[in-house]
């Protein structure tokens, strides 16, 4: 096993580790204004909360209590996952001061761990140049670099420890079958099994799934249990301390969460046996990119992925099986829904679909030592091998930087401009709100263009802001809330403002300035700043 | 010609110097402290400072204790500080009621843990025992 690390290595994986943090953060750098889809707000707002109001808690505030609060069915309104990530964010805006860019920064930090990760892993087994040609495409990854952007942030940072849960095991299983077991790596496997649950559960399904199947090759392969039974089980113990309280609380939201999912099963036809996905992922992604080998991984890759399966599939070593039963169980993973015959609701599309950011991982290890395979498939001299192994690597980077990265850098480069994000004007009312208005009072917003801005305007203002009039009934009804009472309006010109350099906004304009003279006349103007207003209604 | 020569024997050969891992570590982490600073300023130093002092600095002193590579180590110390570190603030913060102070009790515990844990090797390293 190549363990040695020189020095040249050890500062291509620092350039590339840094590089990607660079790359990563460039939709802050670019503009530091928070930014995300859907939830990204939610875990932005409770990082910020406790960070601003030097508290830790896994409660909801009032702001955000009217949205979340029932997600959790055994203790509502609290989070229903557990808090490590919002307390590590936390954490970051206290060292770091500045909010909005110490949040993206570390966060940053967090999602682009899996280069680490797996370049350990591969290096470990395979050597340094398979690590480092697959922690290179998967620093361009579009899949990640997608989920970072949209803001399913807890999928990446669990994710990135599942190949150091798969080294620990590896190390363990070649240390017993060697009859001098190393329990140590099984402590640090629970370690790192808590690091995948206190982010995101859904890697512990992929985990628990390939270590199945990785204990049943080493079994049919070397014909004895490859791990002592009361080591297994005195590391699972270890697992569920360190977890404490949290490990309850967390399978409980995901029962609760697979219960009441509504959306559609994976697969039902066994056609989707041939394929990567089933069909009813397509249903429930937001793009069907996604979905699209050449459009997420780039074309050139595919061959090179079946060459490293078949390499390692004829090769056959433990390492080899251990890679083998990483794919294998991606696959048996995305058509679960298919082999319990869509009786476990908890393994429906809309938690399966989570673990395509594994993909990548196991894709990408096997595409370089694909590559690097070539040259042992025909016959050549030790110094022509030597000249072969150079060009291949060569001509990988090449592809990496023409192919893949153009198309990767530009999703960060271009990432939510404005209204896609909130703009600066509305970050300082937002700031203005948190300070001037009562913590337990509904506002509601006029004129803030889109979703992503609107939230965020909530959870950086630590103020129910409802989005727009359904929010109401939506309170009401799930809530219970009978009397609703709106205390101030929020009527919003700068997106429209911003974009009239651009286009013509002013049809928009005349009409938001219609609705605010007659709906407003008589209202208590308490906020004019940068084309946003505030009205004091009740 | 001699002065020529002389002056020549005095140039620095570069191919000669060779750079020990210490040193090594030394520079990559002056690098490292100069990209934050380049590109975060004194927000992504404090960050970097903060993610080593109590995310991975007392965990790699504890790791010591085990027979574990230093490349383990490094990564390993990391990894146990994300869900670690986590877990501790939270729980200090349900008694202090503070974010500021529950990260500093954790700091103070964890730097105890690893003395503890490495008290024999301190003692060595600093001469204590005869």
């Amino acid at each position: 096993m190549p363990e040695e690390w020189k020095k040249a290595e050890i500062l291509a994986l620092a350039a590339l580790f840094l590089f990607a943090v660079w790359m990563w953060t460039l939709p802050i750098q670019k503009l530091p204004m928070p930014y995300g889809e859907v939830d990204s707000a939610h875990h932005y707002g409770l990082a910020e909360y406790m960070a601003s109001n030097d508290i830790v808690t896994d409660k909801y505030p009032f702001f955000m209590y009217y949205r979340y609060g029932l997600d959790n069915a055994v203790m509502p309104g609290h989070t229903a996952y557990a808090p490590h990530f919002f307390v590590n964010e936390a954490i970051a805006m206290s060292f770091g001061g500045d909010e909005v860019k110490s949040y993206f920064i570390f966060l940053s930090i967090l999602d682009t761990l899996i280069i680490l990760s797996s370049f350990f892993l591969i290096k470990k087994l395979f050597g340094f140049w398979p690590a480092f040609l697959s922690s290179l495409l998967i620093a361009f990854s579009r899949i990640e670099i997608l989920t970072h952007l949209m803001g399913q942030y807890v999928v990446l940072i669990s994710f990135a420890a599942t190949p150091l849960v798969f080294y620990c095991y590896y190390k363990y299983t070649e240390s017993h079958l060697g009859k001098k077991p190393r329990f140590i790596y099984l402590v640090l496997m629970a370690f790192m099994l808590a690091v995948q649950f206190t982010n995101h559960t859904q890697a512990i399904f992929n985990t628990l799934i390939v270590l199945v199947l990785f204990n049943i090759f080493l079994i049919v392969k070397e014909r004895k249990l490859p791990f002592d039974t009361k080591h297994a089980l005195i590391a699972i113990l270890i697992f569920f301390i360190i977890l404490g309280p949290f490990v309850q609380k967390a399978f409980q939201a995901q029962i609760q969460l697979g219960e009441t999912y509504t959306g559609p099963d994976v697969s039902k036809g066994l056609g989707n046996l041939f394929r990567w996905y089933g069909e009813g992922y397509q249903q429930i992604a937001v793009g069907s990119d996604i979905f699209s080998y050449g459009a997420m991984h780039a074309l050139w890759t595919l061959p090179l992925l079946l060459l490293g399966m078949i390499f390692v599939f004829i090769r056959r070593k433990n390492k080899d099986l251990l890679l083998l039963s990483w794919i294998v169980g991606l696959y048996m993973l995305f058509h679960l829904d298919l082999f319990t015959g869509g009786t476990m609701k908890i393994f429906s599309a809309s938690r399966l679909f989570r673990s395509i950011s594994d993909v990548p991982h196991i894709f990408y290890p096997l595409a370089a030592i694909g590559m690097l395979s070539i040259a042992s498939f025909i016959p050549l001299s030790k110094k022509l091998a030597s000249y072969a192994k150079y060009a291949l690597i060569g001509i990988f980077i090449l592809l990496v930087i023409f192919m893949t990265a153009p198309v990767s850098f530009r999703m960060l480069d271009q990432a939510y401009p404005i209204p896609a994000r909130m703009n600066p004007y509305q970050y300082e009312a937002a700031m203005w709100m948190r300070q001037n208005i009562p913590e337990e009072t509904f506002l509601i917003n006029y004129g803030t263009l889109t979703q992503q801005a609107k939230r965020f305007t909530r959870d950086v203002a630590q103020r129910h802001i409802i989005e727009d009039p359904d929010g109401i009934t939506f309170i009401q009804d799930t809530f219970g809330v009978k009397n609703l009472t709106i205390s101030y309006v929020i009527v919003d010109y700068s997106d429209l403002v911003l974009l009239s350099r651009n286009y013509n906004t002013k049809p928009d304009i005349e009409r938001l300035q219609q609705f605010e003279n007659a709906t407003l006349g008589n209202a208590q103007l308490v906020y004019d700043k940068n084309y946003v207003k505030v009205y004091k209604v009740a | 010609m001699p002065e020529e020569k002389k002056s020549g024997e005095m140039e620095l050969d570069i191919k000669k110097i060779k750079i020990g891992m210490p040193h090594f570590i030394a520079i990559l982490s002056i690098i490292v402290l100069a990209f934050f600073y380049i590109f975060f300023g004194f927000i992504g130093v404090k960050i970097i400072l903060g993610v080593f002092f109590l995310y991975f600095l007392p965990f790699y002193f504890i790791l010591g204790r085990f027979s574990l590579g230093m490349d383990e180590r490094l990564v390993f110390s990391l990894f146990i500080g994300i869900v670690v570190v986590p877990t501790l603030v939270f729980y200090f913060g349900s008694v202090l009621n503070s974010l500021r102070l529950s990260i500093a009790a954790t700091f103070v515990l964890l730097v105890m843990a690893a003395v503890a844990l490495r008290w024999g090797d301190l003692t060595e390293l600093l001469n204590f025992k005869k």
